[in-house]
């Protein structure tokens, strides 16, 4: 069957009723996730996989990655109306979103950047399609090296990306594959560090340990924190003008190029992509320096449709070769496995019904988005309206009755009660959480790698070396970890902050995308 | 400020000396396991022995770091200056997290000149995340007697009567309609069961 006979099968697969109604749903309820203030897509996805295990893999995995971008878009609408992003990725939207708003073009400034989103998505898509096929089919000549090698490329890239202490981030994703360590050994069958106890040979499980570290945690960091009172935006003022729209087409479109390409690099982020969109606004604007942060359309418009692109982006890696780039992109692929399906290179021959499906299913659920948000942009606005003490009631009923469903027993419940704490300290003490994650996705990947890939080589390590591929992801490795470093210490003896280097100092924040 | 840094500084060291005791604990530990295989082979206790040492050496660092002086939370491209640095203090302990001693720097002191009785009644908003904490684990105890309904509602009343100081009957209103829609989404909608209590 050639390519597109497949994408047709996963179009047709992708527009059944059952997995529209689904997409929308995860569209809307992603949407209200991502406006309500610090909670972000990868709060969402965590919150509600266990609501999707009764679900067709497929549509489980579209309704969650409608959460994904519709959180994303949700994270816009607070940072535009309240000037507190629901997620790092719109950090770089409130600079000349918020302006707007308070200026009285706060449907202006939506509309754009659902216009911008619905671009990025679009283009990205394209660009999805084209590259799947390729990668994949350069993905089938990885062994059990290259698999060691990249999943020790996207530690390692999260790693240096993680902001304001590398130690701390190189903490937590040993800490992330030492909890993955614990129950039965894949390998071997030896129980380890199980202490005697029954419950512990299947492990923490990922979703308890998620819904813990990322959203419970979330609701005690945000107890009895001070609200904002959002601006309240009529319908007439939703409407975006003909100027408005003239100046949205050439940001987004740069926006959804720069996007998709960050996107696709492992631990970069749609927060990174934003801010390099921002700095291409800046740039190539006529007075740029001095407008942007102003209030100016051009400012929403490039990084919205750079994060949706990113978004997109980072569903390459994750398909092709298994290994996710961001916090959010690594709760997919816990979902993925819980449902029995393994990313990696051989997934587009496996399930190309699936692979095509979850792609196109993007392309409708910015469809989705476009349409709900320009006219509705008001309405879920107005859940910002509500007090955070009547919401977070639900969160926890979502947190700990999810915890409960996956496997039906309350150990699983006290262990998102443990993580939970946790996870409070650790944004308490500015541990970041994408590590982490990682290291717990991974770290079975990793030690199931390196036992075969040493098994091959008779225990000699340097296959790793002397194979090219795998030289050469770990040489690339090598550059992503120490990059932002040298990056770092160029930029402080040149002493000119630009806000590429905002975005690696705010990409602590990029746990919650 | 001063107080505001020890504390920082105690809680760094804190954690950084969990992450060693863990980091040892599991290097250790896969002593058991066996740390080299047979014919070159992975041994179960090779990743977590390495992993635990790395971890280890890490834990090592931050707690070094914190104690030498270096700030490992502050970004190297940037020195406050005084007055920065008092702006971004406040705004923090303002904004900050609360951690489960949070109200204590500044409501003991408001605390200390209350009666026993209203101090006991003024604790858990001045301590809300050990609270709510508290609140959860009780839930979870009970749930496997009253089922997943009842004690996710007292719960929900709990913290919304004792932490929020709502008014019973708003604590009440939200604690029963949150746990319907629970019991609707997930035994309803999605056929997920949850625990059910004895009397059924």
């Amino acid at each position: 069957m050639d390519t597109w006979s497949l994408i047709l099968d996963g179009w047709n697969t992708a527009i059944t009723p059952s997995n529209l109604l689904f997409c929308l749903i995860g569209v809307v309820v992603g949407t209200v996730i991502g406006l309500l203030p610090g909670l972000g897509s990868a709060t969402g996805v965590a919150l509600l996989l266990p609501l999707t295990l009764t679900m067709e893999p497929v549509t489980a995995l579209i309704m969650l990655a409608g959460i994904y971008y519709g959180s994303q878009y949700g994270a816009t609408i607070s940072a535009v109306l309240i000037g507190t992003p629901g997620d790092s990725a719109s950090l770089v939207t409130m600079f000349d979103g918020y302006p707007m708003a308070q200026k009285g073009r706060a449907g202006a400034a939506l509309s754009s950047a659902a216009i911008a989103s619905f671009i990025g998505g679009t283009v990205s898509l394209v660009l999805l399609m084209v590259a799947m096929p390729i990668l994949s089919s350069f993905a089938l000549k990885f062994g059990p090296p290259e698999t060691v090698a990249l999943a020790i490329l996207a530690m390692l890239s999260v790693a240096g990306f993680a902001g304001s202490s590398l130690a701390k981030a190189i903490a937590m994703g040993l800490l992330g594959v030492i909890i993955a360590t614990i129950g039965i050994d894949g390998q071997s069958a030896i129980p380890r560090y199980t202490f005697g106890q029954v419950e512990l040979f299947g492990g923490l499980g990922l979703i308890p340990v998620l819904i813990g570290l990322v959203a419970l945690a979330e609701v005690l960091r945000q107890l009895n924190q001070g609200e904002k009172k959002p601006l309240r935006a009529g319908w007439r003022d939703m409407m975006i003008n003909k100027e408005e729209l003239r100046r949205t087409w050439k940001p987004a479109g740069r926006g959804s190029l720069i996007g998709f390409f960050i996107g696709i690099l492992p631990g970069a982020g749609a927060t990174l992509a934003s801010f390099i969109s921002y700095e291409a606004e800046r740039r190539s604007m006529k007075n740029g320096k001095k407008l942007l942060g102003t209030g100016m359309i051009e400012g929403v418009a490039g990084p919205e449709s750079a994060n949706n692109a990113a978004a997109n982006g980072a569903f390459v890696p994750m398909l092709t070769l298994g290994v996710p780039g961001s916090a959010t992109t690594a709760i997919l692929l816990g979902a993925f496995m819980v449902f029995g399906v393994q990313p990696g290179p051989l997934l587009l021959t496996q399930e190309p019904t699936l692979v095509w499906g979850l792609i196109l299913s993007f392309w409708i659920g910015n469809v989705i988005l476009l349409v709900l948000n320009l006219p509705l942009a008001p309405l879920f606005a107005a859940i910002l309206r509500f007090r955070y003490i009547f919401i977070y009631p639900a969160i926890l009923l979502l947190c700990l009755a999810g915890a409960f469903s996956i496997q039906n027993r309350m150990w699983s419940v006290w262990i998102a009660l443990g993580f939970a704490v946790v996870g409070f300290f650790m944004q308490r003490f500015s541990y970041p959480v994408a590590p982490l994650i990682l290291g717990l996705v991974l770290g079975p990947l990793l030690e199931k790698g390196l036992d075969r890939s040493l098994a091959i080589a008779h225990g000699d390590p340097s296959i790793f070396l002397t194979r090219p591929i795998s030289l050469t992801i770990l040489i690339l490795a090598f550059a992503l970890f120490v990059g932002p470093t040298v990056l770092r210490f160029i930029r402080r003896k040149a002493k000119s902050p630009s806000t590429v280097d905002a975005a690696l100092k705010s990409s602590v924040l990029e746990d919650s995308e | 400020m001063t107080m505001l840094r020890l504390r920082s500084s105690f809680g760094e060291i804190v954690i950084g000396t969990i992450l060693i005791a863990i980091g040892t604990v599991w290097a250790v530990g896969a002593g058991g396991y066996g740390l080299l295989g047979e014919g070159g082979r992975l041994a179960p206790g090779t990743l977590p022995f390495a992993c635990g040492v790395a971890l280890a050496i890490t834990g090592v660092f931050i707690t070094a770091k914190t104690l030498f002086g270096a700030r490992i939370d502050s970004d190297p491209d940037h020195e406050l200056d005084e007055s920065e640095a008092i702006a971004t203090a406040e705004s923090g302990a303002e904004q900050s997290a609360p951690d489960l001693g949070s109200g204590a720097s500044d409501k003991t002191p408001v605390l200390t000149r209350l009666s026993t009785a209203a101090r006991i009644r003024a604790l858990p908003a001045a301590y809300p995340v050990g609270t709510v904490l508290l609140f959860l684990a009780v839930g979870l105890l009970l749930m496997p007697l009253l089922g997943f309904a009842i004690s996710f509602a007292l719960v929900i009343v709990a913290i919304l009567r004792f932490v929020e100081k709502q008014a019973l009957r708003t604590a009440l209103l939200v604690g029963v309609v949150t746990s319907l829609f629970g019991f609707l989404l997930f035994e309803v909608l999605f056929n997920l069961p949850l625990p059910e209590p004895f009397f059924l």
